[in-house]
This record gives C-alpha cells, sequence and structure tokens, in this order.
C-alpha cells in the first residue's frame, strides 16, 4: 500500500460550486442593503472550479492598480486586452445598415477591404459564408454577418455574429467591461491563447486619440484570440464557446 | 499562485477599513471559495455552508476595525467562518454525511498516462480513501480534509478547527493513524 501521506497528497475532490457570495455580502453591508436571495447549488466537473478561480483571482487583482493589472494580463497571456470589473451600459441601438450602430468604423465593400487592409482574412466556418457588411476601423476589421442558421440574431449587436482582427499590438486596445454576471473562460485555440466571456459584459473600442476609450456597449459572448501570427481575433454573438472556437479557427493563419 | 498578492490584499483590506465596499467585494470574490469550502467541511451541507460563509464575511467587515495591520487574511477570515459553520451545525443538531466524490484524474505527476487496469484501480483507490475519511470522527476528518483537500497551512487549519497552531500537527498525526486502521479494516 503506498503511503498515506502521498495518496491523499495526490487526491483531488468534487467539491459542490462555490456561489457568488458578494452580492449578498454587499447587500448586507451597504446601508439600506436588500435581503440577499439564496442561490441554488450543483455538483460541476473540477475544471470549473479552476476557471472560478482564475476569474476570482483575476477580479481580485484587477481591483487594485494598473500595474498589478497589466501583470494579470500577462499571466493570462491576452495583453492586447484589458477586462475590469464593473456594470456595463448599454446604449441606444441606431438604425441602419446592419452593424452601423456599432462603431466599427467605415462600412466598405470585400474589395476595398482587401486592398486597405493588409491582414484581412475571412472565417470559412460552415454556415457562415460571406459576411453582410464589412467595416474598416482604425484598429480593426470587422465582418458583420446577419441572422442564419445555426447562428440567431443577438440582441445586442442587431447582428448574428460579429467577427473582428486586430493587428498585434503592445498594450491593451480593446477593453472589456465584465459585470457581476459575467463568466470568464480562460482557454487555448490552437494553442493560442484565449478566453471566453460569457453574461453580462460591455465592449469599448479604442477613440481616434489613441488613449481612452469612448463607447461602450453591451456585447453577446465573446470569444477572444491571440494568435502567434500576430493576429487578435474577436467573435462575438449569441454563439457557445464551441461555435466560436470553430469561428476563430477558420480564419486562415498568416505568413500564407 | 499569483506573486504579489498579500501585498494588495493589504490595499484592499485597507480600502474596504476606510468604507470602500467594492474593496470588500474584491475579498470576499478572492476568498469565498476556500471559505466556502471550509464551511461545507465543517456543517457537511452546501445551502448551510454558503449561509456560513456569508454570514462569516458580514460579520468580518464588521470586524474590520479590529483586523491588525500586517496580519495574513485568510486564517482570519476562516477562523470567522469556521465559527458560524460550527455553530449552525450544532443547532441544527444533526450532521449530513459529507458527500466528497473523487475528481476523475489524480493531480499531474508528469509521469506518462496509466493503463486503463491501473486508473480503474486508482480511481477504487480514491473512492476508497474518501470512504474511509467519511467513517471517521468529525475531528478527524476535519483535520484531514483542511491540510489535504483543501491544502491550508498549519496556522489556516488550526483556524478552521479552532484550535492553537500548536496541537495541529499531533491532531493530524493522531487522525492519519485512525484513517490508516479505518483503511485496513476495509482492505481486510
Amino acid at each position: 500500500m503506498a503511503d498515506l501521506h502521498t495518496e491523499l497528497t495526490a487526491l483531488s475532490v468534487e467539491w459542490p460550486a462555490t456561489p457568488d457570495l458578494a452580492d449578498g455580502v454587499l447587500a448586507r453591508i451597504e446601508p439600506g442593503g436588500a435581503v440577499p436571495r439564496r442561490r441554488r447549488l450543483a455538483w460541476r466537473p473540477a475544471v470549473a472550479y479552476g476557471l472560478a478561480a482564475i476569474a476570482a483571482a483575476f477580479a481580485l487583482t484587477m481591483a487594485v492598480s494598473p500595474d498589478a493589472r497589466s501583470a494579470v494580463l500577462e499571466w493570462l497571456g491576452l495583453k492586447g486586452v484589458a477586462v475590469e470589473r464593473r456594470e456595463p451600459v448599454a446604449p441606444a441601438p441606431s438604425p441602419g445598415t446592419l452593424g452601423s450602430g456599432l462603431g466599427l468604423g467605415t462600412p466598405v465593400t470585400l474589395a476595398e477591404a482587401r486592398e486597405r487592409s493588409p491582414f484581412l482574412r475571412l472565417p470559412t466556418a460552415a454556415g457562415l459564408d460571406e459576411p453582410d457588411a464589412i467595416y474598416l476601423g482604425r484598429a480593426a476589421v470587422s465582418f458583420v454577418y446577419g441572422e442564419r442558421e445555426g447562428y440567431p440574431r443577438a440582441d445586442a449587436t442587431g447582428a448574428a455574429v460579429l467577427v473582428q482582427e486586430f493587428p498585434a499590438r503592445v498594450g491593451p486596445f480593446i477593453q472589456k467591461t465584465v459585470g457581476e454576471g459575467a463568466r470568464l473562460e480562460r482557454l487555448r485555440v490552437d494553442g493560442a491563447p484565449a478566453y471566453f466571456i460569457s453574461g453580462a459584459h460591455g465592449f469599448a473600442y479604442e477613440t481616434d486619440d489613441g488613449v481612452d476609450f469612448e463607447d461602450q456597449r453591451l456585447a453577446g459572448n465573446t470569444l477572444l484570440v491571440e494568435r502567434a501570427d500576430g493576429l487578435l481575433l474577436r467573435v462575438e454573438g449569441e454563439v457557445s464557446r464551441d461555435q466560436a472556437v470553430a469561428v476563430a479557427r477558420s480564419v486562415p493563419r498568416g505568413g500564407g | 499562485m499569483v506573486v504579489g498578492r498579500p501585498l494588495e490584499e493589504h490595499e484592499l483590506v485597507e480600502r474596504a477599513r476606510a468604507g470602500d465596499t467594492g474593496a470588500f467585494a474584491a475579498l470576499v470574490r478572492g476568498h469565498q471559495e476556500i471559505a466556502f469550502r471550509t464551511a461545507y467541511l465543517i456543517t457537511g451541507d452546501a445551502a448551510e455552508a454558503e449561509d456560513a460563509a456569508q454570514e462569516g464575511f458580514v460579520k468580518a467587515h464588521r470586524a474590520l476595525g479590529r483586523f491588525r495591520a500586517g496580519e495574513p487574511v485568510r486564517p482570519w477570515l476562516l477562523t470567522i467562518v469556521a465559527n458560524e459553520a460550527r455553530n449552525r451545525r450544532r443547532s441544527a443538531g444533526r450532521r449530513a454525511g459529507l458527500a466528497l466524490r473523487a475528481a476523475g484524474e489524480e493531480r499531474p505527476s508528469g509521469r506518462a498516462a496509466p493503463s486503463p487496469e491501473a486508473a480503474l484501480l486508482a480511481g477504487e483507490r480514491r473512492a476508497a480513501l474518501l470512504a474511509a475519511l467519511a467513517r471517521l470522527r468529525d475531528d478527524d476528518r476535519l483535520v484531514i480534509a483542511c491540510r489535504y483537500l483543501l491544502e491550508l497551512s498549519e496556522v489556516e487549519t488550526a483556524a478552521a478547527l479552532g484550535v492553537r497552531p500548536g496541537t495541529v500537527k499531533s491532531r493530524l498525526s493522531r487522525s492519519l493513524e485512525r484513517m490508516r486502521a479505518e483503511l485496513g479494516d476495509v482492505d481486510g
């Protein structure tokens, strides 16, 4: 029989899911706070707790300082993305061409986009076909896809899927604003560091002066992938994690 | 582990003491998992553990003024949460069986993947370990679970048990002896 100490050290168990206690605690320590609600608990695989722990450690460090933030971003492996914990706000949706209210830049044709953007690569995922609208922004090329089979319309954007390609750059240029209900999962897509954000979160993009973040809107489920070929990919929509990963993987690699 | 975490934590504590509830929420999120699991080990019931952990954090917030700057946060929080959990277990008057299951895989050891037969045997052994743990007395089970399953330090284990740090080592050694005996009975 192996040594009990060694066996116990190697033993890992499934714990009941840890509830988020912060809301309930806040409701009770803030003046005029409400009575906390009790959440239902469920058993989940151990891996979920690791992810939750990452999100928790992340939130903890995020609350501190810009220095800590960059340290954590480096630790997460995505230097082009900043995340903060704050309730997102949604501006009023604007009518017009698909995606016109999203602040994505200038609408262009596919030919114009190819001519002006050397890093443009169309996703080839099944069911997406050609995008319904393409926008050239200062930092990104954006492909907007309307509703199609397997890809329902997302309330946040009015489109089904939004795929954005950013060239590699030092320093964050996407800012995610992650609310209490949002969930961050770290994953890898073909070896590239990535994370998937589900639940309420906002998306702020860079302004022309290149320093501040001007606007914010509600984003659907979002996958961010920082690829080794120097492309930061962003896939947003009412998509599952697997769907988003499939779209990201269908974007051709650079250098070829 | 996140490097530099203690420093950040103390900064959060300072802010929370100054009335920043957001900073306290960050502290809660950073420690809720270990607090909840510790409470779960004591109560044996997830809903009770959630209530105990929440109540513990609320009481910790009230007691922030008495928290000594520079002290580690986790043992202090665990002391408060474990006390809440014990009070709840006492008032409930009964103990639900601790229902822990082995996770599918052992922690990575750097070795090659085991054969299906070896994996099956290892799985049975893990189940036997947890069954033996569940049969132990509360005190024995708690000290072993704190040290091995939650990987708490001796100081943190003492906080969870409500005993002096100096007694953890001897208590753990006695509890492991009882667990060996328990496993011996089963293995025949």
